[in-house]
């Protein structure tokens, strides 16, 4: 049975991007799509988009539920896979708040009442600052290409825009509740368009829509995504990327949660 | 000169014998009544301290929320809700619920909070009394907190300390701030022991950012009133809402009542068995001993007739008597078992009953008429085939007896 | 005093006024068997009420790590929980020990997350005498081993879950390290035990399986749930195993009877049986009161014969002690009768017992918290030994005031008494 370590999420999220990988130069030349090595490669890419040496980048999160609509302004620090940062600029109730991943921890710094929570097992369920993602989501990690097994199912043209579908299965014995997983890539440029999770029954869950694909710090990347809970329609959750920088230097103290009350 | 009279002399006359069945008598009837208020004092007020605590007699919630309890299931227009059940006479509370994280320096648990309104759930839950260190939410206090033993011990924090309240409100921001607990609750129920924390309505609203609205009313039947009926009542003055009784909150622990309910009858039978056992050990002893006695009489030229309504006139004197001095010592008794009881060591809290240490005993008009009834119906059957004998007897046969 | 010629006159005083005494045992068979039925009915509900309690949480004796009550988490373990067990096996009136471990989790699917508690347990030590809800699975089956994949879940949070047999489910702990990892399992049964509350947050995990992902050792585990043949001997069997473990005030494992891990229960049962001893004081008291009647009134009839067999060289000393022994006789001739009419009740009770089921509605279905629809009545030997001594003291006691009367009497007096 494959126990899963947690490994550093947010930066799929928001952004960083290693300094070894600008445009073009770590990925090797793509396989040809007829290549079974093809689908591996491109998962790898899609993981592989976010991640890198260290970053630092402004974004905002707009969240409408059935209750309320609200846009979160945020700026986020990353380095390596062990590190990231995250501080909410705007609205005024939660400017201040922060999250931070050192290591195996999560951490809450909390604003208005100056205290820091260590974020356990419990409290995974909850939701991150009010959106469609909990805090599981942060702190999970699924590697594409380990925990699925990896199909290329579709290939050709849909809304004008050649495309590939690939058709992700969990490895069975993979902590993922998914039962598929469609990952909709463009062919131009091998980005992602669209995630679709579904159940064991085959139906859709839930929906990341990438969107926005403009080069950003030097790379290409969405530069949206919008996650969309299909049991709630209407609901959804936005990120935007304003601005991100790669490579900045960022000492290892800077993640600290004493740092986090200095902000 | 009638039975009666006659039957009174004799009384006297034996007097020791008399003198000891009638004690017996109201020994007996003294028994049956402290037995029986005592057992009818244990359940009532086991039930009454299960739904003073935390249960009321009937809740009433918006109609999705026992399905799916959520911030945003409420019942809107609670203040008029409460206002309708008030004018009709009913005592009722408001509560908000929701729930999180509570966190003090390194510890966290999760939390039920629950904003309450103070003056008026004082009336309906007995909650607040149950404070064991430092005190209970005052009505203006909108940074205090009362939170439930365990929890307070796995914070490892005590009255004064600050904690730090972490959820989601219902606007979808982050509520988070900072309450000073005011007190620690002693065992009541298990969820309450754990999670529970108290604030005031106002605490929750800010926090939560709900201005409107209540998740649940907690309401007390009136004296007298009956379960359904209160229901009822409820359901015309509060439509739309789903109105449930405590026993269909908590069916487990209704059936624990009833259980006991059902063990206290069979021991009552027990003892009523045991009591009627004794009053027939007396009563056949009163007359056969007497047997020789009647023989006389009946060769005096008495009638059978005659020596069975002596006997019973006697039996009935005799029993009037022990009435009387039973039902006198039993006053002063019922006044200490109903008003003191019978200590029984220790506190007990199961299963969300919380019986006191002292057993009191509950005196209700009607706890007299079981034991006088039973009283006088085992002493004349237990009378009768003595008495028939005695009446049939040969008066030979009689004086030769023994 | 113990005069052979004294004591067979004491017996045949007695059945010379047949019916009196006839009366006289019956009362104090009738009313021994009261006793004995209420007491039997008591010591079974609570046995029941006991047994039940320890087959739903962790047995008639658990060892547990010392700070695991308050401050339950994963690091807070009995390092060789499997040993602790076999210990306890290795004791005769230990009918099974069990390894499990507990602790919460965050479960997810597709669909839902919630945060509960789950049971690790391996299923080929766990019995339905250990554990219940064996029995309740209504839907699938339980895994069948300790080291396999498989989740069983209550059938409300299966519902709020929105899982199904055979689905995915993803659990989440905090292993011994504090890190957070997952593992993943399907739903393997549904279980349904009657109470909402329990439904909505049952789940069991195969304890190997659960071992690997804490990174625990092969051996160590939170819980060790002990189970004996009689509720009564958990004292002194936690007592031992406590030595045997090596278990001081500073170090080593607790190990805990039920009456401190559910000190509610047993201030319940406390009570209860306060109850019960209240009502044989308040039989005795009566049967006492009988016999006194019935023996006095004996004395006073005959107070002219203790003036004759006073005149004839009798002593007050023997016929004190005459009137003891009548009153000894009564006791034991009382409580022969009291076996004779107490056996047939009390084994139809015993055996078949009275079922309550229909005194009220809702019927036998609803999953109670440890008392049966079924009314049993047994009796601990302990118990009937000490109702037998205080039906014996009682009588003896009641006969003193008469006896003493007998002994009293003058002879010019008594003679007078015509």
């Amino acid at each position: 049975m494959t126990v899963l370590h947690r490994r550093h999420t947010l930066a799929l999220l928001l952004g960083i991007a290693a300094t070894s990988l600008l445009p073009g130069a770590a990925w090797a030349e793509p396989p040809a799509d007829s290549d079974p090595g093809f689908a591996v490669y491109v998962m790898n890419r899609l993981d592989d988009l976010f991640r890198g040496k260290s970053s630092h980048g402004r974004s905002s999160m707009e969240v409408k539920t059935e209750h309320f609509t609200r846009t979160l302004e945020m700026e986020a620090w990353s380095k390596g896979t062990e590190y990231s940062l995250i501080r909410i600029l705007s609205p005024k109730k939660e400017a201040g708040m922060a999250t931070l991943k050192a290591g195996n921890d999560l951490f809450s710094y909390l604003n208005k009442t100056g205290r820091t929570i260590k974020i356990t097992g419990g409290m995974l369920g909850a939701s991150w600052m009010g959106s469609h993602f909990d805090n599981d989501d942060l702190v999970r990690e699924t590697r594409l290409s380990e925990d699925y097994e990896l199909a290329l199912t579709y290939k050709g043209t849909v809304a004008d825009e050649p495309i590939y579908v690939f058709t992700l299965t969990p490895k069975p014995d993979t902590p993922v509740v998914w039962g598929k997983v469609e990952t909709v890539i463009r062919q131009s440029d091998l980005m992602p368009l669209r995630q679709s999770f579904y159940d064991e029954e085959g139906e859709r869950v839930r929906e990341l829509i990438f969107g926005g694909h403009r080069i950003v710090g030097g790379r290409l990347l969405p530069t949206t995504l919008t996650m969309k809970p299909l049991d709630a329609p209407g609901e959804y959750t936005k990120f935007t990327y304003h601005s991100l920088e790669f490579d900045v230097h960022l000492d290892d103290d800077f993640f600290s949660v004493q740092r986090l009350k200095a902000l | 000169m009638n039975a009666l009279s006659l039957a009174w002399r004799n009384v006297w006359r034996n007097s020791r014998r008399s003198g000891v069945t009638i004690a017996a008598m109201a020994f007996a009837l003294l028994t049956m009544l402290a037995y029986g208020t005592l057992s009818e004092g244990m359940l009532e007020k086991s039930e009454a301290s299960l739904l003073d605590l935390e249960v009321g007699d009937v809740q009433a919630f918006a109609l999705e929320y026992r399905d799916k309890p959520s911030l945003y299931e409420r019942v809107e227009n609670d203040a008029a809700v409460v206002g309708a059940l008030e004018d009709a006479g009913m005592l009722v509370a408001s509560r908000l619920l929701g729930s999180g994280l509570i966190a003090f320096e390194q510890n966290s648990a999760g939390a039920n909070l629950r904003g309450i309104d103070v003056l008026r759930d004082a009336r309906v839950s007995k909650i607040g009394e149950r404070v064991v260190r430092g005190s209970w939410l005052q009505p203006e206090d909108i940074e205090g907190v009362v939170v439930g033993y365990r929890l307070a011990k796995i914070l490892n924090a005590d009255v004064g300390d600050e904690v730090v309240l972490l959820s989601q409100a219902a606007d979808g921001s982050t509520a988070n701030a900072l309450f000073t607990v005011r007190g620690v609750l002693g065992s009541s129920t298990e969820a309450v022991d754990r999670g529970g924390v108290f604030l005031t309505q106002a605490a929750f609203r800010e926090f939560f950012v709900v201005d409107e609205g209540a998740h649940q009313l907690i309401v007390r039947r009136s004296d007298g009133e009956s379960l359904a009926v209160t229901a009822e009542r409820v359901v015309k003055l509060a439509p739309g809402l789903d109105v449930v009784t405590w026993r269909d909150l908590m069916p487990t622990v209704a059936q624990m009542l009833d259980n006991a309910k059902v063990s206290s009858a069979v021991m009552m039978l027990i003892v009523y068995t045991a009591i009627g056992i004794v009053l027939l050990n007396a009563m056949l002893m009163a007359v056969f001993e007497r047997i020789r006695e009647f023989g006389v009489l009946k060769a005096l030229g008495v009638e059978p007739g005659g020596v069975l309504r002596l006997i019973f006139a006697e039996t009935l004197l005799m029993t009037l008597c022990a009435l009387a001095l039973g039902l006198l010592l039993s006053i002063p008794a019922l006044w200490y078992l109903s008003s003191v009881g019978l200590d029984i060591g220790s506190n007990v809290d199961f299963a969300g009953l919380a019986i006191d240490s002292q057993w009191v005993a509950v005196v209700h008009p009607g706890a007299f008429v079981n034991p006088i009834v039973t009283l006088v119906v085992v002493v004349f059957a237990a009378t009768l085939y003595p008495a028939i004998r005695a009446a049939r007897l040969e008066p030979l046969e009689a004086l030769r007896h023994r | 005093m113990f005069d052979r010629k004294l004591i067979a006159l004491a017996w045949r005083n007695l059945w010379r006024n047949r019916r009196r005494t006839l009366i006289t045992l019956f009362g104090i068979a009738f009313g021994s068997m009261l006793a004995v039925l209420a007491t039997g009915i008591g010591d079974s509900s609570y046995a029941s009420m006991i047994d039940r309690a320890a087959e739903m949480s962790s047995g008639h004796v658990t060892v547990q790590h010392p700070e695991f009550v308050d401050l339950p988490s994963a690091t807070k373990t009995v390092e060789n929980a499997e040993a602790a067990a076999a210990e306890a096996r290795s004791l005769p009136q230990v009918r099974a020990a069990v390894v499990r471990q507990q602790g919460s989790v965050m479960l997810a699917t597709a669909r839902q997350s919630s945060g509960t508690y789950y049971i690790g347990i391996d299923p080929e030590q766990e019995t339905p005498a250990t554990l219940e809800t064996l029995e309740q699975v209504v839907d699938g089956e339980m895994f069948p081993t300790a080291s396999g994949g498989g989740i069983v879940l209550g059938e409300a949070l299966a519902e709020n879950l929105g899982a199904k047999l055979g689905k995915r489910v993803v659990y989440t702990v905090t292993d011994k390290q504090g890190e957070i990892v997952s593992g993943l399992a399907r739903v393997r049964g549904i279980v349904r035990t009657g109470i909402r509350s329990v439904d909505a947050s049952l789940c069991y995990l195969p304890l190997d399986t659960v071992r690997e992902t804490l990174g625990y050792g092969p051996a160590e585990a939170t819980t060790v749930a002990v189970f004996v043949d009689d509720n009564r001997q958990s004292d002194a069997t936690a007592t031992v195993l406590a030595a045997k473990l090596g278990t001081t005030q500073e170090a080593g494992p607790a190990v805990l009877t039920w009456k401190e891990s559910q000190p509610q229960l047993r201030a319940f049962i406390d009570m209860k049986v306060g109850g019960t001893l209240i009502l044989e004081a308040i039989i005795m008291l009566l049967l006492a009161a009988g016999i006194f009647n019935s023996l006095f009134v004996s004395v006073m009839e005959r107070l002219r014969e203790f003036g004759i067999m006073l005149a004839i060289g009798f002593t007050t000393a023997q016929l004190f002690a005459l009137v003891m022994w009548e009153s000894l006789f009564l006791a034991v001739s009382g409580l022969l009768a009291a076996v004779v009419v107490t056996a047939a009740p009390y084994y139809h009770l015993s055996t078949t017992g009275i079922d309550t089921a229909q005194m009220y509605e809702g019927g036998v279905e609803v999953a109670g918290v440890g008392m049966d629809a079924v009314i049993y009545c047994r009796i601990y030997p302990e118990s009937v030994a000490a109702m037998v001594v205080i039906i014996v003291l009682a009588t003896l006691v009641a006969g003193l005031y008469p006896a003493w009367q007998a002994g009293r009497v003058q002879p010019a007096i008594a003679i007078k008494e015509l």
